[in-house]
């Protein structure tokens, strides 16, 4: 069945890869343009999604799938290049090794010891996990690569063919145009919208060693989540950002001495933006908004803060105040000057840009990929999903959730000492009488 | 299954503390033996260190070949015989031994490289003492300076690599060595040049170096004024 598989959808489909592969490079999107210049030698923003598969991984077969994989979806195959006005991706031929998993995954990342390829993969007893370089693609897009390759894993180990839904793609279709298009500059329009912000309260801790993370995982019930979000009538999302909120404003409020000036607390929260246009593209699409208190004004409740938290993600999660923010900054790289600056002048400008901007209008972040669903017969063979955000270049937290099977995995990543947020997260969920169960990877 | 005293939330069967808390796990039924699984019991990863000090010695050496191959020549071609070419060969194994024999050959004494700058110092001076030696300079002044100067780096070390002492004492040992070397480098360009043993400008910059390293040393003896100053001036 396999030998049958592996010629015949590859002949189907040959004309129009050799369409595809005929792009062999394309221009950074608009999202992905800041990610170049802001990594450094080891560092480099990235996300990692992983999966933990009901039996051991067969190696062999997996080098397989991502082969399959990769064919299917070449916008993965690229490598970083230098030109002379902006960086862009340039496809290349192959598949990177598979690599042992790691304690502190994320805090290291050189292209050049990964064949170029711009996201690693690893693999240990049952688990897979893909770290990708955030140029590349969003948690979306990483989400339909982890699923196309475990389900043509399966396909591969199980002989069971996984039928195509949401995130999960066939490997016998071609590769789509559409899945690499760059839609910020497809559904950028006149008008923009300036984020003018106060910069925020940032948490403080005592710097970790360099390479050194820290990732605390959280398992909590989606149901027993679900229930506890609608008793104030509100979703996951508006739940969990209130609930950060009010733990950041907690330790300003005890750190605070007499001579530090109150700052906003807000937490940075992604809008996947597929959710607003008809696109199907795997790269990087998604916008954030900052949702926040003004802790100068007084002291919050829980209940005063959720409603902000809902109030204002009811009024800029819509299209048209997410396409005016975006369309700014499609406004800003199409602006002939900046366009026109040769890219080793713009290259530390970009990344003095980042490293003074980057995350001063946000005390935390929390990316939510929301329900992860995946048909019947994948669930069957994964067990669970983790989505969790690399360590910033700066000392900072950022929380991650998706919800896969019935449960709800959260990750706390933190490079500074002291589980302070973590702690109150998850005690917070308990004495709601949510059940949570904690590892981490600091043993 | 544990949960944590504090925190109420269950841990992972392969914790041995909360990762919230740090509170310990004590669970009398845990099978301590059993192995955990290989994704729980995962290495770090760091980079290799891809700095190749020994390539970039080779790399600085030629560096400084060029240059110096390049004034040899000139100067046998202009004037038949090594003269002010001398003066580039001694400042490039100064360089040398200052900035890069440090870098090829860490975990010595720093002693060791002190005697040897302090040496090499000395050999730049004799050279361009030979080619210009009208009056006797090297002697009396030149070797003198040099060693006192290689003393004082040596004193200063030793003060900063104690590991006992802390840090305000040592600066106010540094900053008292300093002000003896300035009454000695005074003494010995006196005696030079009027042949008397007499201080002449070195009290303007040693007695103000002297009492900052008197104030400095009392305080770190005072623990109440350490306390005092900790209180009225941090940052």
């Amino acid at each position: 069945m396999t030998e049958h598989y592996e010629t015949s959808p590859d002949q189907k489909v040959t004309e129009d890869r050799s369409a595809v592969s005929a792009v062999d490079w394309f221009r950074l999107d608009n999202a992905a343009k800041i990610y170049p210049p802001a990594r450094s030698r080891y560092w480099a923003p990235m996300f990692r999604l992983s999966a933990d598969l009901s039996e051991e991984i067969d190696t062999d077969l997996l080098k397989t799938a991502l082969d399959h994989t990769l064919a299917r979806l070449p916008s993965f195959s690229c490598r970083l290049r230098k030109g002379f006005f902006w960086y862009y991706l340039e496809r290349i031929e192959g598949a990177p090794a598979i690599l042992p998993d790691v304690n502190n995954p994320m805090t290291y990342f050189n292209a050049k010891d990964n064949k170029h390829f711009l996201f690693r993969i690893r693999c240990c007893g049952n688990r897979l996990a893909l770290e990708f370089f955030h140029a590349v693609t969003d948690g979306s897009g990483g989400m339909t690569f982890l699923l196309t390759l475990i389900s043509e894993y399966v396909r591969l180990r199980y002989h069971e063919t996984i039928p195509t839904s949401g995130h999960v793609l066939s490997c016998s279709d071609p590769p789509k145009a559409e899945e690499y298009e760059d839609s910020f500059l497809k559904y950028a329009r006149k008008e923009t919208l300036s984020r003018g912000e106060r910069p925020a309260y940032q948490p403080q801790g005592a710097e970790m060693s360099p390479f050194e993370v820290s990732y605390i995982y959280g398992n909590v019930p989606t149901e027993a989540l679900l229930r506890e979000a609608r008793k104030h009538n509100a979703t996951v999302g508006e739940f969990v950002t209130a609930v950060l909120i009010q733990i950041a404003a907690g330790l300003q409020t005890a750190e605070r001495s007499r001579t530090k000036r109150r700052l906003p607390v807000k937490v940075s929260v992604p809008v996947n933006l597929r959710r607003f246009y008809p696109t199907k593209t795997l790269r990087n699409f998604s916008s954030y908004i900052n949702l926040g208190i003004e802790t100068r004004l007084g002291s919050y409740s829980f209940d005063e803060i959720l409603v902000q938290v809902k109030s204002a993600m009811k009024s800029q999660i819509t299209e048209k105040q997410l396409n005016a923010r975006f369309s700014g900054n499609v406004a800003t790289e199409r602006i002939l000057p900046l366009r026109a600056t040769p890219l080793f002048i713009k290259d530390p400008l970009l990344k003095l840009f980042y490293n003074m901007q980057g995350d001063r209008y946000s005390s935390l972040s929390f990316s939510n990929l929301g329900r992860v669903d995946a048909p019947e017969q994948l669930q069957r063979y994964v067990k669970q999903l983790d989505f969790a955000l690399g360590p910033a270049n700066r000392k900072r937290c950022a929380c991650t959730c998706v919800s896969f099977a019935g449960n709800t995995r959260f990750v706390f990543t933190r490079t500074f000492e002291g589980a302070q947020i973590e702690r109150e997260f998850f005690c917070s969920l308990v004495k709601r009488g949510i059940p949570v169960k904690v590892e981490s990877n600091r043993r | 299954m544990s949960y944590c005293v504090h925190c109420g939330v269950e841990l992972d069967r392969w914790e041995t503390k909360c990762p919230l808390c740090q509170t310990p796990v004590i669970d009398p039924w845990q099978d301590k033996n059993s192995a955990p699984p290989s994704e729980r019991n995962l290495l770090s990863e760091q980079p290799e260190k891809t700095f190749n000090k020994r390539l970039f010695v080779l790399l600085v050496g030629v560096l400084l070949l060029i240059p110096l191959v390049t004034v040899v020549i000139i100067n046998l071609a202009t004037t038949h015989t090594l003269t002010w070419a001398l003066y580039v060969l001694g400042s490039e194994i100064c360089f040398w031994s200052i900035l890069v024999l440090p870098l090829n050959c860490s975990g010595r004494s720093p002693y060791l490289y002190v005697a040897i700058d302090t040496a090499v110092v000395a050999l730049l001076l004799f050279m361009i003492y030979l080619e210009n030696s009208a009056t006797n300079w090297f002697l009396p002044l030149a070797l003198p300076i040099t060693l006192l100067s290689g003393l004082v780096v040596s004193l200063i070390v030793m003060i900063w690599r104690s590991d006992r002492t802390v840090k305000l004492r040592k600066t106010g040992w540094s900053v008292w060595v300093i002000a003896c070397f300035l009454i000695a480098l005074d003494i010995t360009v006196t005696h030079y040049l009027i042949n008397a043993i007499q201080l002449t400008w070195a009290w303007y910059a040693a007695l103000p170096l002297q009492i900052i390293s008197i104030v400095l040393l009392s305080v770190s003896y005072s623990a109440r004024a350490c306390d005092w100053l900790r209180k009225n001036l941090f940052m």
